[in-house]
This record gives structure tokens, C-alpha cells and sequence, in this order.
């Protein structure tokens, strides 16, 4: 120790028993303790790199993750029924002086039935918060006239927009991807020209509207193309569907509505129609779905053939699970067997849904 | 508008589709915010100060405010990247780093630019070369038709002199030639003049037209007869969109000369053909997913459709839709399988009839739809109209062999007997058991099925038998014997109330089907087996049908 120490150094020195511990030598233990600690962290350091590192750069390429639709299913009180048949004479269309005024007693009354529905359930307050974002899927696949019945009603969609509005929703948004040209279906449906009548938002397919979407089902394993744009922000999602005989699937009523939402080619599900509809039942989560049960398309379906084929009903049914709603709807208005219809077996035994039971029911009279 | 509001509801919905994005988001706001208050404040309170020696000096203000800089960054960084999260980038996948960027790629590209340059080059010559060849066939149709006007002068002077007639008729029939090489089929000159002194006094103004009173088609001038509808012109335009293989469908639809106060529909979005659509057995499901299978069992080969409303209603819109199927029994198995109990024949075509104005035909290989979107009398008989005139086109030629109503005349008469239809796929539900010829029979209160299945080869038959046998008892039917010695094996089955009964007889399978009584099911095989030929003919995929039951022959409507 050749340099001259401070106090303070020569204090510690005393307390350290005149031997300075920095001129040691470094014992062997201890030395190979650090040696391998630090081999260890500097290997670890590279592996992790090793793990991570992208050669091409794909990493921040990559397109996003898959979207998943949330849930936008709302929790019912248990005293509530969670399927309600509203039932209303229809109108009749002789006592009117213009075809407006007529038109004005039908959306009166759609919107008395859907109220109805929805207060036996709680309330529309119980589905629809001030300031949600409310996606409305109507069925207008195809470019025909209501009165065919081959799409949703016009009036039941606007009367679905008006008490989603009044119950304080910031944005409604109706969408669907018709099979025929977008802008023909909603204008000869009359559901485009309702929904604005009603203050909603129409929203037409485009190609960067869809989005790989994350199902995870028996049909789509694992992603397809959706019309997903309307459910960016969505908040609450309600399904308005005709009640219709379908070709292959041999009815299309609430569950089988969603397949609208599909990009293309979905023709192809048509080879496993009933599992492709039980997906649904895993992909979309409702709010609530109404089954428009007023003009019943009984065969040519899904397109319909001519007037004769439908048949003039009065029920609207609204309810929570579109298994029981659907089941429901093709053995009491389609009068079909409930066992034709195998995509609803499926949905029940894959636990999606719960077949339709007269203790969850309730039928009121408006 | 709010703008403190606006933000604050933003905040509000990302926080409840976020929460940790909407945390950081904020926190990242407060600091950046916060950090000139903390340096002033830290800088009041002499935090900055640095021991030099034995004294505490002041740092220069623009070193702080540098430092105070340098701080700020951090949150503005973590800002800007939440902020940029938000936002996806389209352009950020334009680039594809698998394709890297090679001298050798370069040249490539360039080459590809160069093709794809003179392609379109090419495109617009051959463009142009259209218009212009459209344009010399317009000028040569005018012409013709103009000719054919001035024609009519001197074809009427022509049949008083005898000797001009024979050179006179070779320039028509020539003329008949150039009028169907430049595609013009109207107006029509009578090719066979005849010596006529009276002809030129006959049209002496006051005096009827000999032509006028001939039934041949009297030639006009070609000036344009005001009638709703496309013009030519548009509907060679379409005609032109058309695909090779729907062309025939598609000139069957009427787009002229539609009745006062009728349009056609347009179809958005179809700038090349605004008011046809063609479709093939690959793309119907373009126009009527979920049914279009229905179609392509019957073996569909294309679709023509187009749309026709009152002039100011669009709400009152008629639909035409004409389908080609694989051959007329697969016609008239997909109209049979779409007829509802309540409908009302009408004579159109090989079988027609009416529901709720709506009007559907078959004849030969054609399936035509017309729909109604209202029951209104003015529909209705616009709709009948428009299904006359594409029947009209859909004449079939008979053939030689045996047709679907020759079939149906096996058929017993009794018990009482209604409707018959031809279903070409999986009948009653078996998979194996198509081309079936079905009848319906009423006894009593009992509604059945009589059905009859004639095949090329007896073997055959009896393969189907045997298996109509073996899927009746898998499906846990109580099968029975009957003895019958007009058919070679015929057994009943009776499964949850309903009876069957088959029989094999020769190349054919027949019997009777659904039977809520056994009794009437039996007599009805049993009548059947014993009327049958012991070779019931059979019918080729190809051939003909004929007129059903309610329908009336093409060619009689026509007169």
C-alpha cells in the first residue's frame, strides 16, 4: 500500500482487521461462480435474441391478427321470459286513403308489437345503453319487393332503429351483404329507405369492409372473411330476419341471417349448410334477435317464387337465443317438424343454444 | 359541437374497448403536460443547482430548458406510437419484403410494363376497330332498310311488266341474302311476284293494298314505330355483353315493343347491360343463393332474367327469369316441383299455370318464371303477356320416340287420378331412385302416389328394386310378399302407418307410394302391374316432351 491513506480509509482499515479485502485474491469459488453467471445471463441474452429475431422482417409486415366478434349478449333477469310472441291483427289495407297512411299504420303497429316484446323482456333499457353503437342485420339478400317475404320488412327494421335511438343509442347501423347488387336489395326491400326514414346509418358492403374473422367452428376452422367494418365499434348487435323456407337448410329464420354477414365465395357452405348455420351460433353473440313472423315465405324459398307462396301470419318473436327462436318459428309458422331442421340439433349438441322451452315463453296480444 | 365533449366521450368508448390503452393514453397526456411545471417548479427550488468547489451554481437557462426537452420526449414518443396504434396503415403492406427488389426484378417489372402497355394498347385498337366496324354495320343496315323502302316503288311496277318479274324476284331473293348477312330481319319484301295489271291501280290512293290483304307480312318503311322499350341499337349493345352460351336465353326476353305505359327495370351498378343479367349453372348462386342447387340438380345450364315496371311505380315490378335445363323432362321436373296446390293451368307453352299473377312455364328444355311483386289485374295480364311471348320462342321439335304424357297414359285411371309430375332426383327421399314419373290418386279419403321408373335393361331394374326392398327394411319397414302374377315380384312395406307397395315388372319399377290404407295402395300396383307392357319404353335424357295435363300445344297458341 504504497500511497498515503485518509482518516476515513485508515478507519476502515482498523475495523477490517488491517487487511484490505481489494488487494486479496479473488477466491476460486467465486470466481467461477461469476464467470458462469455471467456466460449464463450473456447466453440467455443471445438465445433470447436468437428467439425473436426476424430474419425477413415479416414481423412488422405480418397483416393484423384475426378480428373476434365480441359478445354482445346482455344477461336477462331470471323472471324474464327470453322469447316473447308478439301477436297483432294485421293490417288491413283497404281502410287507407293513401298508400302513405297505410304505410304509417304498419310501422305504428311494428312498433307497438316489437315494444311489447321487448318490455315483457325487461325493457328496451335492459338491451340498449345511452351512447351504444347498435348494428341492426336485416336479410335483404335479394333485390325483391317485401310484400315477397323474402327479405326482412321494412317497417320492422325501422321500428327496431326508432326504440334503439330512444332508448339513447349514439349510432345505429344497418348492415347486410346481399347476394344481389347491394344498392338494388336495400332500395326494392324498402329496408334502406326505412332505416334512414327511422335515423339510422345504412352501411353497404365494400371490399375493405371485410376482415379475416376468428370462428373456430365446425364449418370455418378457423378464419373467413367478414363484412366486419359495422362491428368495429359496435356495442350491441340485433338480428331482424324474415321467417322463410329454405332450400337446403330447409328454413331461415334468425340463426341463418348471420351467413349475410360471409364475404365470398360462401356459395361453397352450401355443401355443409347445417354445420356452416351452427357456427353461427358460436360466432355471433346477439343482443336480440326478432323474427318477423308477420309474411311467411312457405316454400320456393329462399327466393321465393311467386305470391301464392306466402302466407300472411301476425307474430312477431323476439328473443335472446336465436336456437330457441328458430325452432320456435319453423314448427309454429313454417309448420314444419322440428327434426328437419338439423343445424338446430347441431347448435344443441354442441351446447350453443338451448332448444325452445314454454316455461322460458311469453305470448302477448298487442 | 362540443369539442371538450366530443374528446371526452372518444375517451369514454376507448376506455371501454381498451382500458389499458385508454390508461396509457392519458398517463402519457399528463406527463408530457406536466413536465414544464415540474422543471419550473424543480428550478425554483434551486434542484438544478451544481456543487462547484465549495458554491452552488445556477445551470444556464437554455441548458434546462434542452434537458426539459430531452424529458418531454418520452412521453411524446409513447403519445405518438398509442396515438399510431390506432391508425392502421394501408400502405404498410404494399411492401412485400419477400419480393426483394433485383436488378434482375427491376428488368422484369420493366418488361411486364412494356407488355402491359402495348396489351392495352392493343385493347384500345381493338376497341376502336369495334366502334368503327358498329358504325359501318349501322350505315349498311340503314341502307338496306332504305333500299328496301325504295324497293317497294318498283316492285310494285314490276309486277305489271312479265318480263321484268323473273330478274326482279332474283334481285329480292339477293336482297333477302344481304338483309340476313347484315343481321336485319325486318321489313320483309314478298321474294315470288306474280304478274299483277291491277297492282298499280290498286294503290291508287282510296283503294285497300293488295299487299295489305296478302297474309305474308306487309313491308313498312323503316321509320321507327314509337313502342315502349329498348331500341335495337340497345339491344344489340346488350345482346353483345351477353356470354356465347346465354345468348339464345337472353334474346328471348322481351325488351321491345312493350305494351303503352310498361318500362324496363335497370339494374344498378351494370353499366355494360343495365337490364340483363345472364347467369350459368357456376354463378347462379350470383342471383338466388340457396335455391340455385335446386336448379342445378335439374341440371340447369343458364339463366336469362330481366325486370319490368309501370312507368313511375317501381313498387309494381314484374321479374322475368328464363332457365335452360339440362333437357325438357328436367324442365318439367323443376316446374312440377315448384307448383303449389293452388294453381291455376293455363295454356302457355308444353304446361303452364298462373299463382297470384305470377305465371310459370315449361316447354322443351325452358323453365320461365314470371313474377308478380303485387297481386294486381294489370300485373297479371302483363305477366301472361310477357310468358306468351317467350314461349312463343321456346317451340320444340317432336321426336320420333316415346314423351313424358306417353308415359303418364300408362298410368291406371282409377282410383281417381289428378295431378302428374316427373321428379328428377332423389324421389321419396331415396338417393338411388331418380326419373321417376309420379301420378297422385285419391280413394276415398286416402291420398297417395302412383310411380312408375321404366329403365334401358331389365337387370337394371331389378338392381333398384332390390335396393328399394333392402332400404325399406334397414329403415325398419315390415316388408310383405304379394303374389301377383302380372308382375315379376311386387312387395309391400309399412313403416309408422304409411304403405308402400313395389313391383318389378320387365325394365320397369313402379307401385304405389304413401298410403295411410293398405288397401287401396295395393289395388292400385296391383292395376298398375297388370296394364303395364311387358317393355315400358323408356326416354332418352335428350328426347322431346310433350304437352302435360293443362297445357296446351305451342303451336296452337300461336294460332
Amino acid at each position: 500500500m504504497s500511497e498515503k491513506l485518509t482518516r476515513t480509509q485508515q478507519k476502515n482499515l482498523e475495523r477490517l482487521g488491517g487487511v484490505n479485502p481489494a488487494e486479496q485474491p479473488i477466491p476460486r469459488r467465486q470466481f467461477l461462480t461469476q464467470l458462469g453467471g455471467t456466460a449464463a445471463l450473456t447466453g440467455a441474452a443471445v438465445g433470447a435474441g436468437l428467439i425473436i429475431k426476424d430474419n425477413w422482417g415479416m414481423e412488422g409486415v405480418k397483416p393484423p391478427p384475426p378480428v373476434r366478434l365480441k359478445n354482445y349478449a346482455v344477461e336477462l333477469l331470471p323472471s324474464k321470459p327470453s322469447l316473447v310472441v308478439v301477436r297483432s291483427n294485421p293490417v288491413d289495407s283497404h281502410g287507407f286513403a293513401s298508400k302513405d297512411e297505410e304505410l304509417k299504420a304498419r310501422e305504428d303497429q311494428v312498433l307497438k308489437m316489437v315494444k311489447a316484446a321487448l318490455s315483457e323482456m325487461g325493457g328496451i333499457e335492459r338491451f340498449i345503453t345511452k351512447g351504444d353503437v347498435v348494428v341492426v342485420k336485416p336479410n335483404v339478400a335479394f333485390d325483391k319487393n317485401p310484400d315477397l317475404a323474402a327479405t326482412t320488412q321494412p317497417e320492422t327494421v325501422a321500428a327496431v332503429v326508432k326504440l334503439c335511438l330512444g332508448a339513447g343509442a349514439r349510432r345505429v347501423i344497418v348492415a347486410d351483404n346481399p347476394i344481389n347488387n347491394p344498392e338494388s336489395c336495400f332500395f326494392k326491400t324498402k329496408v334502406g329507405d326505412a332505416a334512414l326514414r327511422a335515423g339510422a346509418e345504412v352501411m353497404m358492403p365494400q371490399h375493405s369492409y371485410f376482415e379475416d374473422l376468428y370462428v373456430g367452428g365446425e364449418t370455418i376452422k378457423n378464419t373467413w372473411k367478414m363484412f366486419y367494418r359495422p362491428f368495429r365499434e359496435a356495442t350491441k348487435v340485433i338480428g331482424v330476419s324474415p321467417v322463410k323456407d329454405h332450400n337446403l337448410c330447409k328454413a331461415t329464420v334468425t340463426m341463418k341471417n348471420w351467413y349475410g354477414l360471409l364475404g365470398n365465395p360462401r356459395n361453397q357452405f352450401h355443401q355443409d349448410i347445417h354445420g356452416i348455420i351452427s357456427d353461427f351460433a358460436l360466432m355471433m353473440k346477439p343482443t336480440f334477435v326478432i323474427a318477423d313472423g308477420r309474411k311467411l315465405l312457405m316454400r320456393n324459398g329462399p327466393t321465393g317464387g311467386s305470391l301464392n307462396d306466402v302466407k300472411k301470419a301476425d307474430a312477431i318473436v323476439v328473443g335472446t337465443d336465436c336456437t330457441a327462436v328458430d325452432s320456435w318459428c319453423v314448427s309454429r309458422l313454417l309448420e314444419k317438424s322440428r327434426h328437419e331442421i338439423i343445424y338446430l340439433d347441431k347448435v344443441i349438441a354442441r351446447g350453443l343454444g338451448k332448444d325452445w322451452r314454454p316455461q322460458w315463453t311469453s305470448e302477448v296480444t298487442v | 359541437m362540443n369539442p371538450m365533449k366530443d374528446t371526452f366521450i372518444h375517451l369514454r368508448d376507448l376506455y371501454r374497448s381498451s382500458p389499458i390503452m385508454a390508461v396509457s393514453l392519458i398517463a402519457a397526456a399528463v406527463a408530457f403536460a406536466s413536465t414544464p411545471l415540474a422543471f419550473a417548479l424543480m428550478g425554483r427550488m434551486k434542484w438544478f443547482n451544481a456543487r462547484r468547489g465549495r458554491t452552488l451554481l445556477r445551470p444556464a437557462f437554455w441548458s434546462v430548458v434542452c434537458s426539459m426537452i430531452l424529458v418531454m420526449t418520452i412521453p411524446a414518443f409513447i403519445l405518438a406510437l398509442l396515438v399510431k396504434s390506432e391508425h392502421f396503415d394501408e400502405n404498410r403492406y404494399a411492401f412485400d419484403p419477400n419480393r426483394t427488389i433485383s436488378p434482375i426484378d427491376q428488368g422484369r417489372q420493366y418488361e411486364a410494363r412494356t407488355l402491359l402497355d402495348s396489351v392495352q394498347k392493343l385493347d384500345e385498337g381493338v376497341r376502336a376497330e369495334q366502334e368503327r366496324l358498329a358504325a359501318i354495320r349501322k350505315d349498311l343496315v340503314d341502307s338496306v332498310k332504305k333500299l328496301d323502302t325504295a324497293m317497294l316503288a318498283l316492285r310494285e311496277s314490276a309486277r305489271q311488266a312479265p318480263a321484268v318479274i323473273p330478274p326482279m324476284n332474283e334481285v329480292l331473293e339477293r336482297m333477302g341474302g344481304i338483309r340476313k348477312a347484315v343481321g336485319l330481319d325486318a321489313p320483309q319484301q314478298v321474294t315470288n311476284l306474280k304478274y299483277d295489271p291491277t297492282a298499280m291501280t290498286a294503290n291508287a290512293p282510296g283503294t285497300t293494298s293488295p299487299i295489305a290483304a296478302s297474309p305474308v307480312p306487309q313491308p313498312t318503311a323503316p321509320v321507327a314505330v314509337a313502342t315502349n322499350g329498348l331500341s335495337r341499337p340497345e339491344i344489340d349493345a346488350i345482346l353483345a355483353t351477353v356470354p356465347e352460351p346465354q345468348k339464345p336465353l337472353a334474346v328471348m326476353l322481351p325488351l321491345s315493343d312493350l305494351p303503352p305505359g310498361w318500362v324496363m327495370s335497370k339494374i344498378p351498378g351494370k353499366a355494360a347491360s343495365p337490364y340483363v343479367e345472364t347467369f350459368n349453372a357456376e354463378n347462379l348462386y350470383e342471383k338466388m343463393d340457396g335455391r340455385a342447387e335446386s336448379f342445378i340438380q335439374n341440371g340447369v345450364k343458364g339463366m336469362a332474367c330481366c325486370s319490368y315496371h309501370p312507368k313511375g311505380n317501381e313498387e309494381s315490378e314484374i321479374q322475368l327469369f328464363v332457365f335452360e335445363m339440362g333437357n325438357s323432362l328436367k324442365a318439367r321436373g323443376k316446374f312440377d316441383s315448384e307448383k303449389p296446390d293452388e294453381a291455376k293451368p293455363t295454356a302457355i307453352g308444353e304446361g303452364a299455370y298462373t299463382a297470384a299473377g305470377s305465371v310459370f312455364v315449361h316447354a322443351d328444355k325452358y323453365y320461365t318464371i314470371v313474377n308478380v311483386a303485387q297481386d294486381e289485374p294489370k300485373l297479371a295480364e302483363f305477366a301472361l303477356d310477357l310468358a306468351k311471348r317467350v314461349a312463343a320462342l321456346q317451340k320444340s321439335t317432336k321426336s320420333s320416340g316415346p314423351t313424358a304424357q306417353d308415359l303418364f297414359n300408362l298410368f291406371p285411371a282409377e282410383p281417381k287420378r289428378s295431378g302428374t309430375k316427373y321428379v328428377a332426383q332423389d324421389v321419396f327421399g331415396y338417393s338411388f331412385l331418380s326419373d321417376v314419373f309420379i301420378a297422385d290418386y285419391k280413394s276415398g279419403d286416402v291420398e297417395f302416389q302412383g310411380f312408375l321408373r321404366p329403365y334401358a335393361s331389365a337387370e337394371e331394374a331389378k338392381k333398384v328394386f332390390e335396393t328399394y326392398v333392402d332400404t325399406a327394411r334397414k329403415d325398419g319397414a315390415v316388408l310383405k310378399t304379394i303374389d301377383d302374377s302380372k308382375a315379376d315380384k311386387m312387395v309391400m312395406s309399412s313403416n309408422i302407418g304409411m304403405f308402400d307397395v313395389i313391383f318389378l315388372k320387365g325394365n320397369a319399377v313402379g307401385g304405389s307410394n304413401g298410403a295411410s290404407d293398405a288397401k287401396p295402395a295395393e289395388a292400385l300396383a296391383r292395376e298398375f302391374a297388370k296394364s303395364l307392357p311387358a317393355n315400358v319404353p323408356v326416354i332418352e335424357p335428350d328426347k322431346k316432351s310433350v304437352p302435360a295435363e293443362g297445357g296446351a300445344d305451342a303451336e296452337k297458341q300461336e294460332k
